[in-house]
């Protein structure tokens, strides 16, 4: 286990408690994608080892994942 | 025959491959994308009607359990570290401690299929079911198809594990790990956007 992977995991247990919270006291939609979308990046760079290969992946992955997301706020 | 201009050689395609190939190899990546296109297009006609009928899609939201979810977003990020964590044992050659994570994984993935149950018998009891309206279908229709591709994953990684304990994979030969890991965390990352399109907003 490295101490890198422990302080993603930690990130994304924050990052998922604050969306929550967010959620529960109906924040505006916008916060709550942005925690979303930072999850997304974490998970896609460090756990799916993404930082590892050609940028162009990552790339392309922001785009449909943050594509989806910036869908979902034009009609939330 | 000896080449004079070696400092302007071109790159081996292998050694060019190597660079740009990312983890688990392209096939799993094409998954991933198709995958995440699907469950966005889900998603749009859910929005879409969601502002077609505003009052029917709140009185669902209302009805859905927000910290069951929020628990099953917690197993299955820390399913997601424990397969990180077993790719990082094997890379250094630690079978033994590499299938304890991904058995971890597995275990995980179960306490959200549970977790997921309970949900579904809760929502039935209480006479939701899929095509009641079109709030529940489309819940029904993403969370279930969600449901399945999680099912999936750990009969991958159940597979997977036990090939690891027969010695089938090791230091220099993982890519098919790697290619289990990569479809796991897809169901993370499908999860990441179900959960705030679907519960929170």
């Amino acid at each position: 286990m490295t101490r890198r992977n422990l302080i993603i995991w930690i990130l994304l247990i924050a990052l998922t408690t604050l969306g929550f919270v967010l959620g529960e006291h109906r924040s505006v939609p916008f916060t709550i994608l942005a925690v979303a979308s930072a999850k997304g990046f974490l998970v896609a760079r460090q756990f799916m080892e993404l930082r590892n290969a050609a940028v162009v992946w990552t790339f392309a992955l922001a785009s449909v994942f943050g594509g989806i997301l910036v869908i979902t706020l034009v009609l939330a | 025959m000896t080449d004079s201009t070696s400092s302007s050689t071109p790159t081996l395609p292998s050694e060019d491959w190597s660079r740009f190939e990312p983890p688990g190899g392209v096939l799993v990546w094409i998954i991933v994308f198709l995958e995440i296109i699907t469950f966005g297009t889900g998603l749009g006609v859910f929005l879409y009607q969601r502002g077609a009928e505003p009052a029917l899609f709140a009185q669902g939201r209302d009805l859905l359990n927000q910290p069951l979810a929020f628990a099953n977003t917690l197993i299955l990020l820390t399913g997601g570290w424990f397969m990180a964590c077993c790719l990082e044992e094997l890379r250094r050659d630690r079978s033994p401690l590499a299938i304890r994570w991904m058995v971890g994984a597995i275990i995980t993935g179960l306490a959200f299929l549970l977790l997921k149950s309970i949900e579904y018998t809760e929502k039935i009891q209480h006479g939701a079911t899929f095509g009641d309206d079109a709030f529940f279908t489309l819940y029904f229709a993403l969370t279930g198809f969600h449901f399945i591709h999680v099912l999936v994953a750990v009969l991958i990684l159940a597979y997977l594990a036990r090939q690891l304990k027969r010695g089938r994979f090791g230091q220099d030969r993982f890519q098919d790990v790697e290619a289990g890991g990569i479809f796991w965390h897809l169901c993370d990352l499908i999860w990441l956007l179900l959960f705030p399109i679907l519960y929170l907003l």
